[in-house]
Order: C-alpha cells, then sequence, then structure tokens
C-alpha cells in the first residue's frame, strides 16, 4: 500500500502528477487483484484489494483538482464492486454479513467507501429500510473530518444513493423505509456535514495561500450546492416539508457557518434551487436571514437573484401576484433593499445597480399600474448611488442602464416622464452614458408611436434628451453621429402634437427654449443650413437661417451668430432669390425677423436695417414696395414686448420643475438692447409708402387701368400703420396728420373703381369702426377731434 | 528433538497416534487457533478439537510398533493434563489439572493396538490462552512406558472454550478528558462489557480544540500479568487498531464508534487464574497531531465468551436480520464546559 497518511505539505504541480501517476498505477493494480478475487470468489482478497484500492484516497499529497481524478478513477473500479456484491448476495451471502463484513477494515477512509457501496446495493435489494441505511451511513461518515478526503466521500455518498431515497412514489418510500421526509433528512444531514468540511477548507494551512484555497474551494462549490439540487428534485417534496424542516436548517448551516464564499455561494444556490411559489412562501424567513450573514457577502446580488425569480413569477403566474400583493411582498423587498445598502456602505455600485433594476423589473411586473413603487425604487437607488459617488465605467454604468432601459421596454416613454425621480438617477451616469440613455429613450418612444401632447411632457422628455441636443463636455461625436442625433430629435419634435393650438404652441415654446439654447448648436445649424444653401433650396434655407437667427437672437442671445446668420440670410436673399413675388415674401420675412431681434448694437442693426430697406425700392411691382416699405416701418419701432416678460414667466417654471437644464452660460447673457423707437424714420417710411402708392396709381391711370382699386388697399394698409403708430404714441405721427391721412384715403376710396371692390370696402369700413369704436372706449381722448367725413 | 520427531516414531519403537471422537459417534468439533508450537510464527494457525467444561472427552490412541520390532513396555496410559505455563518457568509448568486412565497394563506389542479412552465430565473452568508470557493448555498425553529414559511420551492438545452467561450490562463509560485549553473530549462506550462476537459502540464529542488532530483511532490493548505480589510482572500488546477518525476536528463535531469484535484474536478477561496470572483488556482511544504526539486515554473492558447463539446472535440465524449497531442519530455535541473553554 504506497499511500499513507501523509502530512507532507502539498508540492507543486509536477510533483502532484507524479504522485498521481504512480497512485493510478497502485489503483490499477489492486484493480486487478480485485476482480482477479472476483473470478475466485475470494471475499476476503477482494474486501483487501479494495481496501486497498480505496487507500490511495488516504493521501494529502494532491490539492482538490488531482484529487478530484485520482477520486474518478477509483470510483470507477466501484462500479465493479457494486456487481460483485449483489452477485455475492444471489449466491447466499445476506447483505446485512456484507455490511458488517465491510466494517472490519482497520482504515477509516476505505472502510466507508466501502460501507457506501454494500448500503447501496442493500437498498437496492430492499432488504433493509432506507431510511436506517441512509441514516446509518451519513452518520459514520462524520468520522472522515478532513476536509477534501470529507467532501469527496459524500460527494460520493450523495452520488450513490441519489437513486435509492424514498421520495414519494418511489420504490424505496414505505412506513420503514422511510418517505420523502426522511429522503430530505439524509441530504440534509449530508449538506450540512459537506458544507462545514467545505468551509474548512479555507483554515488549512498557513495563511499565505489564502487566495489558492479561495479557488480550490469555488471548483468544489457545485459538490456542495448538489445537496440542494437534490432536494429540490425531491418527488413529493411539500411546501410545508420545505417551510418547516428544509429552510430553516439550510439558513441555520448558510449562517453559522460565517464564510463569505459559502454563504454567497449558498444562497444563490438557494435561490436558483427551489421552485418560485416556495421562495414566496417564505420571504420573511428569508429575507430575514440575509442581515445575519457576512459583511462581504454580496446581499444585493443575492437580492437580486430572488427579485429576477420573483418577478419571472409573477409575470408567467397571475395568481402569485395576488399572493404577493397579499404579504406586501414589495413593501418587504423595498425595505431589505433599502437596509442593504445603508448597513453595507462598501457594496459595490455594481451589486447596488443591479439589485435595485432586479427590484424595478419585480415591481413592475407584480405592479404594473403602481408607478410610485417604481418612482420609490428609483429614488432609493438614487440615494445610494448618490451617496457612492458617480457610476463607475463598466459593470455598474451597465447595470444603471439597465434600470433605466427597464421602465422604458415595461411602460412607454410617456409614462416614464412621470416618474420623477427617474431623471435624478440618469444624471448619476457619466455624459456617455446618459447619452445612450437618451438615444434608448428616443427610440422607444419612436417605436412605439408615442404621442408627447402637453408642454410639461415635452419638457421633461427634453430635459431626458439633452445630451442628444447639445454638446457636452466629455463627450466626443463625429459628424456621423451628430446627424444621427439630430435625426432622431427631428423624429422626436414631429411627435410632438398637443391636442389644441394652445397647448400646441406652449409645446413649441418649450422645444424653442431646449433645442436652441446654446452657441454649439447655432454652428451646428449654421453649417447644416449653409449645406442647404449651395442646393437649388434658396427659399428654404434662407428660411432656416431666419429661424436660425431669430433663435439665436431671442434664445441664445449670441449677438455674433445673429449677424452672421442675417448676413447670410441677406447674401442668400440677394444671390438667389430671382423671383419677385418670393423676393417679396422673402423680404417679409427678413424684415419680421429682423423687426423681433434685440440682440444687436445699434450699428449692426443700423446696417442690416438699411440694407432691408433698400431692398424695398428694388422690388419690382409697386404694391410690393409700397407694403414692403410699411413693413420696414416697423424695423424703426419695436415693441416693448409683452412676450418679454412672458418668456421670463416660461424660464423659471422651467427652472422650478427641473426639467431640463438651463443653456450653459445662460447667467451671463448680455441684456437686450432697448427697443428702438426712431418716430421720424417711421414717418418718412410712411410717407414713402404714401409716395409709392401715388406713383403706382398714376401708372394704372397712365396705362390705363385705373379701374383697379390695388392703389385702395394700399391706401387703407397705410391709414392702418397710421393709426397703429398714432396709438402708440408715436410723436411723430401728429393728429392732423392723422386727419390729412383720414381725409386723403376717404377721398381716395370714393372713387368709382373702389366703390366697386366689396372687400376693399369692408377693409376701409372695418379700419373706421376701429376708430370709432376707440373713440367711444379707451382711445376718446387720443381720437377726439378727428373726423372720419360723412360715410 | 523429540517433538519434531516424536509423530514419526524415528528413534523410539512405536509411534503414537490419537483421535478424538464424540460418544454419539462424528469428529469433534475444531476451531483454528494460533499455533502453540512456540517456533511458529504468531499469524499462523492450526485447527484443534475444542471442548469446554464439563465436556467427557474421549476417543482412541493406536500404538503402532516399527515395522519388525516387538515393543516391550511397562504400562500405557493416557493423562488429561491442565497447565499454565509462564515464559520465566519455561519447562516447569504448573499443572492444575491431572486425570489418568490406563490403557494397557505392562507387556508386549507385537503389532497395531488400538485402546478407546474416556474421561467424563470433567471439570474445565480454564479457557485455553495463548499470550506472551504465559499459557495456559490442555492435553492429552499418552505415556508408552519403558525402561528408564526410553519412554515414548506424547502430547495430543486441545482447546478449551467456556461460555460464561452475560454479565449485568453496567451502565456505559463516560468520560470526559483534556489537556487544559488544548484538547477537551467526552468519549462514551454504551457498555463496560462486551462478548467476544460484540459491537462497541460509542462516540466521541470534541469540546475544544486547540491541537491540529491528523487522526484518532481506537485500539484494543491486552494486559497480561504474570505472578502475584512483588513478583508480579505485566506485558501489554495492541491487539487491533482502528481509524475511527480522519482530519481535524471543529468543536462540537461528534464522532461516531463501531467497532465490530470478531475479525480480532480475543479470549475472555480473567483474573488470577490460579494466582498465576490475569488478563485484562483496555480500549485505548488514542488522537495523533500533525507533529505525531500521541493523546490517549483507556479504559478497561470486560471480555466473555457468549453462549453460542446468545445474545445478538440470537437475530444472526434469521434470514432478514439486519446489521448490528445501526446509529439512529448522533446527539448533538454537549455544551462545552465553560471553564474548560476559558
Amino acid at each position: 500500500m504506497a499511500a499513507t497518511l501523509s502530512s507532507a505539505p502539498r508540492g507543486d504541480v509536477v510533483g502532484q502528477n507524479q504522485w498521481l501517476k504512480e497512485a493510478i498505477v497502485n489503483i490499477k493494480r489492486n484493480a486487478y487483484g480485485l476482480r482477479k478475487a472476483m473470478d475466485e470468489d475470494n471475499v476476503k482478497d477482494a474486501l483487501r484489494y479494495s481496501a486497498a484500492m480505496l487507500g490511495e484516497l488516504r493521501t494529502s499529497s494532491l490539492g482538490p483538482q488531482k484529487y478530484y481524478e485520482m477520486y474518478m478513477q477509483v470510483s470507477d473500479q466501484l462500479h465493479f464492486l457494486t456487481e460483485y456484491f449483489a452477485d455475492e448476495h444471489r449466491k447466499g451471502r445476506s447483505y446485512a454479513d456484507l455490511y458488517e463484513l465491510v466494517q472490519h477494515a482497520g482504515n477509516l477512509l476505505p472502510r466507508l467507501y466501502l460501507l457506501c457501496t454494500v448500503g447501496a446495493c442493500y437498498i437496492r435489494s430492499r432488504q433493509a429500510p432506507a431510511k436506517l441505511i441512509l441514516r446509518d451511513v451519513a452518520e459514520l461518515c462524520r468520522g472522515v473530518q478532513h476536509p477534501t478526503r470529507g467532501l469527496f466521500l459524500r460527494a460520493y455518498l450523495v452520488q450513490a444513493y441519489r437513486s435509492l431515497l424514498p421520495a414519494t412514489g418511489s420504490p424505496y418510500e414505505s412506513p420503514e423505509g422511510g418517505n420523502v421526509e426522511d429522503a430530505a433528512d439524509f441530504l440534509l444531514l449530508n449538506f450540512t456535514e459537506m458544507n462545514k468540511l467545505w468551509v474548512r477548507l479555507q483554515h488549512q494551512g498557513g495563511s499565505a495561500d489564502q487566495g489558492r484555497r479561495e479557488t480550490e474551494r469555488r471548483e468544489l462549490a457545485d459538490l456542495v450546492g448538489k445537496n440542494l439540487t437534490y432536494i429540490s428534485q425531491l418527488e413529493g417534496l411539500t411546501f410545508a416539508a420545505y417551510q418547516n424542516r428544509v429552510l430553516p436548517r439550510v439558513l441555520e448551516q448558510v449562517v453559522s457557518c460565517r464564510d463569505e464564499l459559502a454563504q454567497q455561494y449558498l444562497m444563490q444556490a438557494l435561490i436558483l434551487a427551489f421552485p418560485d411559489d416556495f421562495h414566496l412562501g417564505t420571504l420573511g424567513t428569508l429575507l430575514d436571514a440575509l442581515p445575519g450573514l457576512q459583511p462581504g457577502v454580496k446581499v444585493a446580488t443575492v437580492l437580486s437573484s430572488l427579485l429576477d425569480r420573483l418577478a419571472s413569477y409573477a409575470g408567467a403566474n397571475p395568481t402569485a401576484v395576488g399572493q404577493m400583493t397579499e404579504q406586501d411582498a414589495f413593501g418587504t423587498l423595498a425595505g431589505v433593499a433599502l437596509r442593504v445598502t445603508q448597513r453595507h456602505p462598501d457594496t459595490l455600485v455594481a451589486d447596488v445597480a443591479g439589485m435595485y433594476a432586479a427590484l424595478l423589473a419585480f415591481a413592475g411586473t407584480v405592479y404594473p399600474e403602481r408607478l410610485e413603487h417604481v418612482d420609490m425604487v428609483l429614488g432609493n437607488c438614487h440615494d445610494a448611488l448618490r451617496s457612492r459617488g458617480t457610476v463607475p465605467a463598466g459593470k455598474a454604468e451597465r447595470e444603471v442602464v439597465a434600470l433605466l432601459s427597464t421602465p422604458l421596454n415595461k411602460y412607454d416613454v410617456v409614462t416614464v416622464l412621470g416618474l420623477k425621480q427617474y431623471p435624478a438617477v440618469l444624471s448619476l451616469l457619466r455624459p456617455n452614458m446618459q447619452r445612450e440613455v437618451a438615444l434608448n429613450i428616443a427610440q422607444s418612444l419612436l417605436r412605439r408611436g408615442a404621442r408627447i401632447s402637453s408642454a410639461e411632457h415635452a419638457g421633461l422628455l427634453l430635459g431626458l434628451l439633452a445630451p442628444l441636443l447639445h454638446d457636452v463636455d466629455g463627450i466626443e461625436l463625429d459628424s456621423s453621429d451628430i446627424e444621427d442625433d439630430s435625426a432622431l430629435v427631428a423624429r422626436v419634435v414631429h411627435v410632438m402634437v398637443a391636442a389644441d393650438s394652445d397647448e400646441q404652441h406652449r409645446v413649441l415654446d418649450v422645444l424653442q427654449a431646449a433645442l436652441f439654447p446654446a452657441e454649439a448648436w447655432a454652428k451646428r445649424v449654421h453649417a447644416a443650413v449653409s449645406a442647404l444653401a449651395a442646393v437649388p433650396a434658396a427659399d428654404a434655407a434662407l428660411a432656416l437661417f431666419l429661424v436660425a437667427a431669430a433663435v439665436a437672437s431671442e434664445s441664445a442671445r449670441l449677438e455674433l451668430v445673429t449677424y452672421d446668420l442675417f448676413e447670410q440670410a441677406f447674401l442668400l436673399y440677394e444671390e438667389s432669390v430671382p423671383d419677385s413675388r418670393r423676393q417679396a415674401s422673402a423680404l417679409a420675412a427678413i424684415v419680421g425677423t429682423l423687426h423681433r431681434c434685440r440682440v444687436l448694437d445699434a450699428d449692426a442693426r443700423g446696417a442690416l436695417v438699411h440694407k432691408a430697406a433698400g431692398y424695398c425700392s428694388k422690388l419690382l411691382r409697386r404694391a410690393d414696395q409700397c407694403l414692403a416699405v410699411l413693413a420696414v416701418s416697423h424695423l424703426y419701432y419695436q415693441e416693448e414686448r409683452a412676450e418679454e416678460g412672458a418668456e421670463e414667466t416660461d424660464a423659471s417654471q422651467s427652472d422650478a420643475t427641473g426639467a431640463h437644464p438651463a443653456p450653459p452660460g445662460a447667467g451671463q447673457d448680455p441684456p437686450p438692447h432697448p427697443a428702438v423707437r426712431d418716430g421720424a424714420a417711421v414717418l418718412s417710411c410712411l410717407k414713402r409708402a404714401l409716395r409709392i402708392t401715388h406713383a403706382q396709381q398714376q401708372q394704372l391711370l397712365q396705362t390705363g387701368r385705373g379701374e383697379l382699386e390695388g392703389p385702395g388697399f394700399l391706401f387703407v394698409e397705410i391709414l392702418n400703420h397710421y393709426l397703429y403708430y398714432y396709438e402708440r404714441g408715436v410723436a411723430a405721427i401728429t393728429l392732423s396728420a392723422l386727419q390729412n391721412m383720414v381725409d386723403l384715403v376717404a377721398s381716395e376710396l370714393s372713387s368709382e373703381a373702389c366703390k366697386e371692390s366689396e372687400t376693399l370696402q369692408t377693409f376701409y369700413a372695418n379700419t373706421l369702426d376701429h376708430v370709432r369704436r376707440q373713440q367711444g372706449g379707451d382711445g376718446a381722448g387720443l381720437y377726439a377731434g378727428l373726423r372720419l367725413g360723412a360715410h | 528433538m523429540n517433538k519434531l520427531f516424536g509423530g514419526l516414531g524415528i528413534g523410539h519403537s512405536c509411534s503414537v497416534q490419537l483421535e478424538f471422537r464424540r460418544s454419539g459417534g462424528g469428529g469433534v468439533p475444531t476451531a483454528a487457533v494460533k499455533s502453540t508450537r512456540s517456533a511458529s510464527r504468531r499469524d499462523e494457525t492450526e485447527d484443534l478439537p475444542v471442548y469446554r467444561s464439563k465436556d467427557t472427552v474421549e476417543g482412541e490412541v493406536k500404538i503402532t510398533p516399527i515395522p519388525g520390532k516387538r515393543v516391550d513396555h511397562a504400562g500405557i496410559r493416557v493423562q488429561l493434563v491442565g497447565e499454565i505455563e509462564l515464559a520465566s518457568e519455561r519447562g516447569y509448568p504448573h499443572e492444575f489439572l491431572s486425570l489418568v486412565r490406563d490403557l494397557a497394563p505392562p507387556g508386549d506389542l507385537p503389532s497395531q493396538q488400538a485402546y478407546s479412552f474416556s474421561f467424563d465430565n470433567v471439570e474445565m473452568q480454564h479457557d485455553s490462552y495463548l499470550g506472551l508470557k504465559v499459557r495456559l493448555r490442555y492435553l492429552l498425553r499418552v505415556t508408552v512406558a519403558r525402561g528408564l529414559g526410553q519412554s515414548t511420551v506424547k502430547d495430543f492438545p486441545f482447546w478449551v472454550r467456556n461460555h460464561s452467561p452475560a454479565p449485568p450490562r453496567g451502565e456505559p463509560i463516560k468520560m470526559e478528558v483534556g489537556i487544559e485549553d488544548c484538547l477537551h473530549i467526552e468519549f462514551e462506550y454504551d457498555s463496560p462489557a462486551f462478548h467476544l462476537d460484540d459491537v462497541v459502540i460509542g462516540r466521541i464529542f470534541f469540546l475544544l480544540v486547540r491541537v491540529k488532530i491528523k487522526h484518532m483511532e481506537l485500539e484494543i490493548k491486552r494486559r497480561e500479568s504474570v505472578g502475584a505480589g512483588a513478583a508480579a510482572r505485566s506485558e501489554s500488546d495492541t491487539v487491533a487498531k482502528y481509524e475511527i477518525m480522519d482530519g481535524a476536528p471543529a468543536r462540537g463535531e461528534v464522532i461516531p464508534i463501531r467497532l465490530f469484535l470478531a475479525p480480532y484474536d480475543l479470549s475472555p478477561s480473567v483474573d488470577s487464574v490460579h494466582n498465576r496470572f490475569s488478563v485484562k483488556y483496555f480500549l485505548n482511544l488514542v488522537l495523533v497531531d500533525e507533529e505525531d504526539r500521541r493523546y490517549f486515554k483507556q479504559q478497561e473492558i470486560t471480555l466473555y465468551r457468549a453462549e453460542e447463539g446468545a445474545g445478538d446472535g440470537a437475530a444472526k440465524g434469521g434470514a432478514a436480520r439486519l446489521p448490528r449497531g445501526l446509529v439512529a442519530a448522533l446527539p448533538e455535541a454537549p455544551p462545552p464546559n465553560p471553564v474548560a473553554a476559558a
């Protein structure tokens, strides 16, 4: 017998291999002797050779890996022995005798392997009550306290008896042979003992090898875990038996072993092994065990597994939901999750996030209509994560992204917008990850074809999409990314459709505030529109330049950008708008935009206004010229804008909700320049308009088209402007000037041509009505003394 | 020389044979026992007839003269001898039993002659015993008496095994032992007395373990005490070694003991046989640590030979008997003694 109890330290790999090689030679030699003895029907020799063969397993010179190889060699041979025992029994030797006989072996380990082998045959023959033999072998195996040898012995034990347990319906079940509870007891005892040995393996030898031993132990974990798997596979194991017999003993052992690795592995194994309804029924017990685990155990991971199980169970099994609600499963689990994060401040962010992701999935599945649950989970998660700093790259980040994606998949985006804590959690991510989530949100929104129908939702959504809207520090994007982002945002804008136009307007306001806040954006738009201008779509490009200019001016307050955009628009007007009608409307657009523009200083603005005024006279049709000049008059008289106040209100609202971040640099905006009030210039414009109208009148008369009412419209239009500026108190427009104008229009409109045009007369009558109403009302003082003639 | 060649009759004028018989016919039961020939190795066995006290020892003696020779003799007789021989007094055994039957008066033996003999209801209260320093043996001695120094003497050993009734079961042996702050165990054996085919059942509780134990075994030790008073000498040997634990237990572990006695060469415990010797048995619990230090505690047990078919053996005949000594469940370890643990 080459193997002896050796206390020599485990050699290096080479040494172990050498040892293993020799041991296998010995095993084969003894196996040969064993088979020869079987052929010769020599029981004594057969047992002697078996014991010698099994004696190789007594070595201390092999690490678990090599020991396992040897164990496999030996256990192969034990099959022959099983047959031999059965054969002996057929020849008339009782199993009881054999069972005693093998116990004569002087060495413990061979004796117990032999005993297990005979015992299995014994039960299979059904000549002994299964439970007696099971109990006996399981108890006797306590003799082996050496971790590796004990673990493998018990692994052999459970392997050999797995099919011989008196589970319900098994041939070994009987009043004497025991029932499923005895079967469970056997596995439980074995589980407890194996776990003790497994834990003890960590404490073998010096502390220098802790790491290596931990690795070795991980390799052996399944040997222990199998017991739990087998218990869960027992036919007829009732919930009551699980609750009263199995779970308490498993938990007792897991908690009392005080070993991180074991607790981590076994809690997970327990959760994976047993059915969901068992977990649900024993939720309280299971959760109560968690605080008792070692500080290093990743309770969050354990809880995640449990939550995953429960969530998928609830998903597949609607009746379970009722049960969960009844026992307030969510409240309990959320409470435990909270305690876990508080009690273990060193829990990894990834684990915290994973746990909350699982809790979220659970809440979403079990209580799909209880959004406050989801929000609460997000809130707790945010608190837990915030105290742990920013979410680091890698697994943690992916977990948080997954967490944030769960509600998107579960609900539609509009519902997610109702989750108040969602942006808070999102803000914990690094910018590029925020962008990932934003993409997710946008895509999810579009995929589901949802509509954003209120300004509030639009604001919240745009807040979430912020990383797609403007540059963020820390993200480098190439142009194709920007294009993709812009396209996506554009599509999102198209689903912002409110039910009524008021709301739609508010939506657009929000949109404008969110979309056009930044210099960087302006640059982007500039580039994009310039590209557009290069192709024959000048009108569209011009319009876009103007929109951009308006935004740059009114929202972004970027003076130079604004000027540049106007410049581009003007250039485009000059070079690429050939058609006179389109020129007229383009000029109107330019003037309209420029009118509202407050960001430019006087010189810059003056240049643009001058240019625009110049364009008027270059228009082909005199009617167009007249209208354009009238429009230009407004450039000299800016309103003290009511909308200015309104905008400020908007801004304060959005700050309060925190739905979208303020545009970068908003604090340093220059105050808008004061409104331009140039009465003289206004009057000169009006007079010029009048001149043009007269000229047109002459032109028509001379060309024999005097019957056309065209100039009549222009006269009324001019009158309206006079009234407008008069009412606004432009000093240059005196009452007498107004009176002259009224008289002039009255006389012009009395012409035959004008009298025949009903439209014109209505226009005129409405204008006069306006004045009369003013005279009878608010404007009585202003209009005192104005005569409207005898119509 | 006498022993070696005696059976063949070389150097003698005749050969002597003896056959044990039973009155009802048939052979006498035999048993394999350690060879009594002092020159042979310890593990060799020979088959000897087995008797017990009050048996009738009978048989037939055959005297065969060497062909072509006549045997003149001064009488033929057979003796039944029980003797105790100590190693220190070799050659001068103490005979505690001696019975004689004359088979033939002095005369002349021309050819083979057979003589029947019988010792009825012989009182043989002591068991045969072969130990290290002492043996107790029974034999039939056939003597063909001749002139001075010419007698032919031949011994025919047989074995005596007496059965005794089971002693009162007695309290289990329980004991707590230990080395302060180092090792505390409590062990128990279910009984202080066992028959020779018995099973020792017991368990060991580990209350405190601060030494690195490598393994633990249970030994059966036999102690022969020879002589009496001041001249008494004792000799121990280990009859059995049985490993019961492999590796180092943690505090709180309970290790089962189940030792079948049948495979070992044991004899009943005896005390002061004719004031010549005693044989005592002990269970020795040995713990060996990683530095091969041995911690042990021995407890005397009483061995006896049970009536065949009595006691546990009763079940043996039944087809459905269960193995002996099956564990129901090991008890939990008793709470450790706080003082000892401190």
